[in-house]
Formats: structure tokens, sequence, C-alpha cells
């Protein structure tokens, strides 16, 4: 059996969910013994084991120190969503100052102890393998299960919402419906799930880290304000499901 | 159209591994067990399936053995990605792989009968040269001398160190190695394989080269062959692309327009020249 | 390029819209249990499926195309959905090999493949374009040959008015048809159908359905429209020759791929709409107790493409763009036999989220040489 623990920090659970439904299928509760997970075992220290799954992203000093030691109890740490990868929405509390933050939430903001910045899981600690999602695609998650317990790894296919969308047989709706959509910049793996309602894509699985540069970037942003997109709203997107790249890339329009 | 008969050509043998031969801290040679008579030229390839992983090509690293009613074919396997990292942590004597092949063209070893050669190998570039060795060993009267030049990163990357000895052995033969990088107990050339292009000793109006290593170490090559005298049409090149599907149907090995899966994987210099230095394409 | 004179040896017929739905009838009957394949309105979107009658048909809309706009209008103009004849013969996904853990085959047959299809009313551009997939996958690909041999008969509806994204009369691959159908009609106006026959079918067809020889003045209309077509199109891009000659001179013109793929954002719908694009990636889906090595469309422009362990051969966007450009000009042709990768259908221009536009590529191609 593969010893296993799932942690989270600053997240929604949305994504632990997912691990919770791929753990429903009886060959991978075969082949993997979770050890540590908070939301379903009481269990709250954490021993070696040979795989982490962690949630959320760092936004206290106590975090980053859990983080770091969970690290050194694995061989292997899987980043589950997009708050772990990208950021998550929490990210958009950036724009803001920290403190004025702080005080339109809590009464008493002299007890909140948060860092002023919000770090995706990959700039504290070594991230062997990423799962993209906000939440995660469930059956991304048991493919991946099923192929490390065969002793590799799903083949890394780095594409975007629009490849789904085409394989799926979806008539593209920035074209046909003059209706927003970020799939073109957006990381594959929800299978295209709001086209396929006549709906644009929000980015919701982060920005692909490949192949972007501002004038890209710009490009698509151009495009979607010619069919009367909000910016502000395009910027808040861009914040909360990106931000890792968007901080970098921030010198493009929005 | 009699095609709707076409035999699935995905469909692979089942092959078990009956040895593993452990070559580098990332590297082992596998040597596999086909229940049929295999035939392959050197520079020939297969594509090895891993049971619900993947496929990958690897060129076979020796020539076929033919035992009675099998053979045993080597594949030489450094770890890298998804699929190979399978092979490493789970195949090992006794497992099951699948096995579809031979592909490719393979080294032209009937066109350079009677021609000096010279071998430039980098890394795990010398599983698709070592077949080539092993068959002038067994041909020695058709070919002319023959320089191996075999580097790696350091000399614990070197496959099948127990045996490049003897290639000393064979009659004509002239062994050269070298490491990129200075190390314990090392007593041959220490920088780039393709330095040692200026030490070869063949008869350059009637030698052949031969090279397989990274792209960025082929380039280099080519270059130092062309200043020593080498034309473009008696340098030979086995190529890289990503590979899905081995027979030429998936697309993604092209290059320029060729498909490096059917068309290659080795190219004589001269039909490829105006694609090599274009990067990218 | 197709001339006129060439055309002009095959004998035109003509009817009304209710004679093709005659057709269509006669055909089903010809072909007992046939599955027929086309164009069809699917929630008032066309798409490529299966079609049970002429209503399903986009016969009674006209498509308006731009780069990165499409869309549907009251009219008898119908050109093209985004979808071709591909989504049929090399569908999305397909399943090549189904293996056990113990790396036997499951079932590897498909059985469930049509055997008897009707291609109905596609056009010059795609049936052009299925050559060119003959040419590559045929004999090679399972799914691909077992469904193309699965193709008894091919009904092509010519173009008389190109849309704007059009440009098949450069390729040489429309808007009329030559060779390689059984019978192609083309509408002269909202319900007069102008018929000819490219086989002994076509002609049983023809016979069969009593169709009249079409009067001098129908003729005369046809050709007319037919060349004005041709000439529309012909302004929009220089000759083939010229274009191929620019695209070579400027394989190594880094420079120039960079600008003309600058606001590329590698999205990949462009190959998934061409008719002639053919990559596919091929994964493992792995389920309890087998696996299904599952054949996936993939596209030149996305990262995937010339992606290895431990680098990349086609790093950056601009050799991926370029290497589509020059896939479907220069490097087809080579692996054809002769056959254009391009077939002029201008899909992937009105199907690019950014409104790249591939005439404007090629144009500029062209222009940076003179
Ligand atoms: C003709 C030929 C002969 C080869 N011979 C050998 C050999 O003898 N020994 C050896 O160790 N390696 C060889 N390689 C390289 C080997 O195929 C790759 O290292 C291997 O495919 C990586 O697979 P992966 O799943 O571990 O890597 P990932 O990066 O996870 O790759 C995913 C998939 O992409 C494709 N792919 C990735 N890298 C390559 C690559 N470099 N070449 C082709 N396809 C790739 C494969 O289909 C692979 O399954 C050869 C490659 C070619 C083209
Ligand atoms: S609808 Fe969105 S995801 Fe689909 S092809 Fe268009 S841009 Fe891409
Ligand atoms: S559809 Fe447009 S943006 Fe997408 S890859 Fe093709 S050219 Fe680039
Ligand atoms: S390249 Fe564009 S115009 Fe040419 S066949 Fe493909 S989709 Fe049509
Ligand atoms: S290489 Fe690109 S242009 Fe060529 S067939 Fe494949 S996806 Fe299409
Ligand atoms: S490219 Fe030609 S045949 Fe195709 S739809 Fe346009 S005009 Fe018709
Ligand atoms: S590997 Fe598929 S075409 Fe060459």
């Amino acid at each position: 059996m593969i010893r296993v623990l799932v942690a989270k920090l600053t997240s929604c659970s949305g994504c632990l969910n997912e691990v919770i439904y791929a753990l429903t299928h009886s060959d991978i509760r075969a082949k993997y013994n979770v050890t540590y997970f908070t939301e379903v075992l009481n269990v709250d220290k954490i021993s070696n084991a040979e795989l982490a799954f962690i949630e959320g992203s760092i936004t206290t000093k106590h975090q980053e120190e859990f983080l770091k030691n969970l690290r050194s109890q694995v061989e292997f740490l899987i980043a589950l969503g997009t708050c772990a990868l990208m950021g998550g929405v929490q990210s958009l509390r950036l724009e803001g100052n920290i403190e004025d933050v702080k005080k339109t939430i809590y009464p008493e903001p002299r007890y909140i102890d948060i860092l002023s910045e919000v770090k995706p899981v990959d700039s504290v600690v070594k991230v062997d393998f990423a799962i993209p999602g906000c939440p995660i695609n469930g059956d991304a998650l048991v493919s991946f299960l099923r192929k490390y317990a065969l002793g590799g790894l799903p083949v890394a296919i780095y594409e975007t919402v629009c490849s789904e969308c085409k394989r799926k047989n979806i008539p593209c709706i920035i074209v046909t419906q003059k209706s927003p959509c970020l799939g073109p910049i957006t990381i594959s793996g929800c299978g295209a799930l709001c086209p396929q309602f006549g709906r644009g894509c929000y980015g919701c699985y982060g920005l692909k880290f490949f192949d972007i540069t501002r004038e890209k970037i710009n490009a698509l942003l151009d495009r979607l304000v010619e069919l009367k997109v909000d910016e502000g709203n395009l910027k808040a997107i861009l914040l909360a499901y990106s931000f890792k790249l968007y901080s970098k890339l921030k010198e493009s329009r929005c | 159209m009699t095609l709707t008969k076409l035999e699935n050509p995905f469909t692979f043998k089942r092959a078990l591994v009956v040895n593993v031969v452990k070559e580098a801290p990332d590297t082992n040679t596998y040597i596999i067990k086909l229940n049929e008579t295999y035939t392959a030229n050197p520079g020939q390839f297969n594509m090895i399936y891993v049971y619900g992983l993947g496929e990958i090509p690897i060129s076979l690293s020796n020539l076929p053995e033919h035992r009675g009613t099998y053979t045993l074919v080597n594949h030489t396997i450094r770890i890298v990605g998804a699929v190979t990292r399978a092979v490493m942590l789970h195949v090992g004597a006794g497992s099951q792989v699948g096995v579809r092949g031979p592909y490719g063209n393979g080294w032209p070893m009937r066109e350079i009968e009677g021609r000096d050669i010279v071998i430039v190998a980098g890394g795990i570039g010398m599983a698709p040269l070592r077949p080539v060795i092993k068959y002038i060993e067994n041909n020695r009267e058709r070919y002319g001398r023959v320089n191996i030049l075999y580097g790696a990163r350091n000399p614990e990357l070197l496959l099948y160190k127990y045996e490049l000895n003897k290639y000393t052995v064979i009659p004509n033969t002239k062994l050269l190695l070298s490491s990129d990088i200075p190390a314990e107990g090392w007593l041959h050339y220490v920088g780039f394989v393709t330095d040692l292009i200026n030490y070869v000793d063949v008869d350059l109006k009637n030698a052949i080269a031969l090279v397989c290593g990274p792209e960025i170490m082929m380039k280099v090559a080519i270059k130092n062959l062309l200043k020593k005298g080498f034309k473009n049409e008696d340098i030979f090149i086995s190529m890289e692309r990503r590979m899905r599907c081995g027979i030429g149907v998936c697309g993604t090995c092209q290059f320029g327009h060729y498909f490096i899966c059917k068309d290659g994987p080795v190219f004589r210099y001269s039909d490829i020249e105006e694609y090599f230095w274009v990067e990218g394409i | 390029m197709i001339k006129v004179p060439e055309l002009q040896q095959v004998k035109l017929y003509a009817g009304k819209l209710s004679d093709l739905e005659r057709v269509m009838e006669y055909l089903r009957q010809r072909f007992n249990g046939a599955t027929f394949m086309g164009y069809k309105l699917q929630n008032s979107m066309p798409v490529f499926g299966e079609i049970n009658s002429l209503s399903d048909m986009p016969i009674r809309v006209s498509d308006i195309q731009r780069p990165g706009y499409y869309e549907l209008i009251a009219g008898y103009r119908f050109r093209l959905s985004y979808a071709s004849p591909k989504w049929y013969l090399l569908p999305p996904e397909h399943s090549i090999l189904k293996v056990s853990p113990d790396y036997e085959f499951v079932d590897s047959t498909n059985n469930s493949l049509a055997n008897k299809v009707v291609m109905f009313g596609i056009k010059s551009c795609d049936l052009n374009a299925i050559a060119v997939l003959d040419a590559i996958l045929i004999g090679k690909h399972p799914i691909y040959t077992k469904k193309r041999s699965s193709v008894i008969a091919i009904i092509i509806e010519e173009c008389l008015e190109p849309a704007e994204t059009c440009f098949c009369s450069i390729t040489g691959t429309g808007p009329t048809v030559l060779k390689g159908y059984d019978l192609a009609y083309a509408r002269l106006d909202e319900d007069t159908v102008i018929f000819k026959a490219g086989s002994t079918l076509g002609e049983e067809i023809i016979k069969a359905t009593g169709l009249r020889e079409a009067v001098q003045e129908q003729v005369k209309s046809y050709y007319n429209a037919v060349e004005r077509a041709m000439s529309i199109m012909s302004t929009r891009l220089p000759h083939l020759e010229e274009i191929q000659k620019a695209l070579r001179r400027n394989v190594i013109n880094e420079k120039l791929w960079k600008t003309l793929s600058e606001k590329c954002t590698g999205c990949g719908n462009c190959n998934y709409v061409c008719p002639t694009c053919f990559c596919v990636e091929i994964v493992d889906r792995v389920e309890e107790s087998y696996t299904t090595r599952t054949a996936l469309w993939t596209a030149c422009c996305t990262y995937t493409y010339g992606l290895v362990a431990g680098g990349h051969f086609r790093r950056d966007l601009y050799m991926r763009y370029r290497h589509f450009i020059l896939h479907k000009f220069l490097f087809y042709p080579k692996q054809t036999g002769g056959l254009l990768g391009c077939v002029g259908c201008g899909r992937c221009t009105t199907w690019c989220p950014l409104g790249l536009d591939l005439k404007e590529t090629l144009v500029k191609v062209v222009e940076e040489v003179r």
C-alpha cells in the first residue's frame, strides 16, 4: 500500500472533495493508504509517507512551516488546484492594503496574523506534480492515482480549454455568439465545462504558463473588450485565478 | 477497397523481460524475449508499451539474438519522464511489456560497405550505434577502418562500460572515449566527444560518419566533420522528435516534411541540410 | 486552377429542391440501411453528422464568415460548418486499442461503426480534404481506414458564391468538382438546382430520378456563376506558386514568423477545424480492469507539439505557427505525392478566436519577398 498524506492550506476544500471522490474507487482504495487527512481522519500528526497532496495557497507564516515539514516527510508532492498553483481567489485581496482588507472583514483585525502576500505552494517547496483546476477534475486525480500505482505518471499534455472544446464538438462561442471566453489562454483539464453550456470560460483552471507573453494576453483581452467585456472584471478574474502569472505579466493592459 | 481488413497496426507482441543490466544511475538495458523469429537492422527501433502508461520509441541496442523459437532483443532505456519512470521502477526480470516494431530505416549498413567508418555517439546515443559495432564485428571483412568516438557528461554515464574495451580488440578498430568533466581515474579525453573528431584516423576520401546523440551535440559533430573534410552525403545522423505512433499517422514526429518515424530516424545529412539548422522546424 | 472550359464537358441537369429530396430518397433505397452524413443544423448551429432528411440540412440559411466571426442568416448560400467530414472519418477521440493488465487485447475491433455511409452535400474543398487525409492515413490508420472504406457514395454541393474567407480557386480545390464524386449539385437560386454526374452511380441517379437536361439559359448562368465565384476568390491571394516560393525563401526568417504569430495564443482551433489536419496524441485511459489507448486530436500550434522528455523541439510558438503554414503549403505536397495540405476552406480564419487571417499571413510572406 502506498502511504498518502492529504493536507490543506488556505482554500475552500473543493479539491479535497475530489480526493474523497477518487477514494470511492475500490481499486484505488486497494492501493493507497491515507494516513493523514484532517477533514476525514482523526489524526493530527504527520508521519512519513510516499505521497502528499496539498490544496491551497500559503497566507500565514505557520502554513509555510507546516508545508516545509510536510515536504520533508514525503517523496513525492502533488499540488492540487488553482490555489496551490496560482494563488487562488484569496489573491483578490492583493490589490488592496492588507490592513484595510482585514478591517473590512474582521471586527478585531489585530488578531489576524497573515502574510501580506499570497504564495503558491511551489514558491516555498518543490512540487513534483501539479493537477490544476478550481476545483480539480476528480477524474484527472483518479487517472493520476492509477498511473502512479503502475509506477508511471500521466503523459503531460500542454494545451488550453479550446482543445477540449473542439474535441467536444462545441462551436466556438467567441466566434458564433460574440461571447467573451478565456479558453485560448486557460489550461485544459475541465473538459470545456463552461463553453459546453454556452458560457465563456472564465479561466478557473489558471492561465497557461507556456506560450504566454504580454502581447498575446493583450491580443485576447483586446478582442474581449471589443466584445464589450468589462476590463475591471477581466482583471479581477486574472487576479483570482492566475495571480502568479498575472503578477508577472502585470504590465499587460489591465 | 480491401482495406477494411487492415489489421490494427497498434496491436503489439507480448514480451517477457528476462534480464536487466544496470548501465548508469538512470539507465538500464532490458533483455526482452520475443516468441518469434524477429529481425531488425541496426538503428531501427521498437515501440515499447507499458500497461496503462503508454508507448515509447526505443532503439534496439544490440543485434537480435535468435534462439530457436524465440529471439532476445536489447533495449537500453534512460529514465526521463512519465513512461520511462515506470520502466525503471516497475519493470524487472519477469515483467511483461508490449513490443511493436521494428520501425524506421536504420543505418545504411549495405551502402557503407567498403568504407571507413567513424561512429560519433553522445550519451544515450550509443544505444542505436551499438548494433552497428556488433554488425561490423560479425562482418568485419566488409568494412574498412572503424573509429568509435564515444562520450558522456561524466564517466559514470557511459553505457556498456563492461564491453567498451572489447571493441578495441576488433581488428582495425580504434576507440576514443571522452568525459565532459574531469573525474577521478579517468585517463581518457576530457572535453566534448565532438572534439575527438580531430583525432580520427581514417581515409577521409573513403570515410563515412554515423552520428547519434543530443541534437546540439549532433550539430557540433556535423560542423567538425565538415571541417575535417567529410562530405555532406557521407554523414548520417539519427534524429529524434516526439513520437506517438511510430507508423506515420500521428503527425507528431515531423521534421520539415519528413516523418522521423518512417522516413528516418536515420537521415543522410545532405537530405536534411535545409532543415537541420532551422531552429524548431 | 480549374478552368471553366474543362468543366464544360460535363452534361448538366436541372431540377428543384424537391428533386434533391428525391435523390436522397433514391439513395436511401439503393443503399438500404446506409447512414447519410453531411453538414446539418443542430440547435441552429451547423455541425457535421448524420442527416435524416433534407430538412436537417442547412438549406435555408446562408453563413456569413469573417476572421473570428460566423453568423447564420436566412438564405440559400450555406458554405461550411466548422466541422468537416474529418469529424466522422477521424473523430476527435477514438479508441485504437483496449488492453488488459496482462497485455491481452480486449475486443480491439470496433463493431459499432456504420458499415455504409453516404456523404451528402459536402463541399468541394472538403472532398479534396478527404483526398489529402487518404494520402496520409489510408491503409495505415485503422479507424480512418475503416471509416473511409464505409463511404459508398459522395454527393457534392458546389458553391456558386464563396464566403468571405474562402479561397479554394487559389488552391485548385473548388468551388466546382471535376472528379472523385458520384453526383454534384449547385443551387442556382433558391429553388433551382443544377445536377451533374461524376460516376456511373451519378448517371444512374439522374436517370432514376428523371432529371431533365438543363436548358441553355440555366447552363449559361451556372457557368457564369462559377466563373464569378472563381474570379472573386482569385483576387484574394497571389498565385499558389508565388506563395510557395515566398514561403520557401522565408523558412529561416525568424523575425517574420515572430511578427506573424504575435497575436496567436497557440490555442489550436485552426488545426482542429482544418479538414486536413490529422495530428493525434495517444493517451491511456485507465479503468479498473483495462486501459483504452485513445487517440486525441492534437494541434501543432499547441505547446505539446514537439515537446519531449527534458526538452522541446518547437519551444517558441512562432516555430509551431510556422510549421502549421509550412506543412499546409510546402510539406504536405511532399508527403502526399503532390496534394496541397490547404484546400482553401478558410475555416482556420473564421474559427480563430483571435481572428488571425491565414490569407493575411500568406500575403505578408509574399510581400516580404517583393
Ligand atoms: C527513434 C528513437 C529512438 C530512441 N531510442 C532510445 C533509446 O534507445 N533509449 C532511450 O533511453 N531513449 C530513446 N529514445 C528517447 C525515448 O523515446 C524518450 O526518452 C521517451 O519516449 C521518453 O518517454 P517518457 O514517457 O518517459 O517521457 P515524457 O516526457 O513523459 O514523454 C511523454 C511521451 O512523449 C513522447 N516522447 C517524449 N520524449 C521523447 C523523445 N525524446 N523521443 C521520442 N518521443 C518522446 C513519448 O511518446 C512519451 O511517451 C529514442 C527516441 C527516438 C525518437
Ligand atoms: S468557446 Fe472558448 S474554449 Fe471554446 S474554442 Fe472558443 S475560445 Fe476556445
Ligand atoms: S486559432 Fe488562432 S490563436 Fe489559436 S492557434 Fe490558431 S492562429 Fe493561433
Ligand atoms: S489551412 Fe485553413 S484554409 Fe487551409 S484547409 Fe486548413 S482550415 Fe482550410
Ligand atoms: S502538423 Fe499541424 S498543420 Fe500539420 S496536420 Fe498536424 S496539426 Fe495540422
Ligand atoms: S472553399 Fe470553395 S468549396 Fe469550400 S465552401 Fe468556400 S467556396 Fe465552397
Ligand atoms: S510517430 Fe506518429 S507520425 Fe511519426
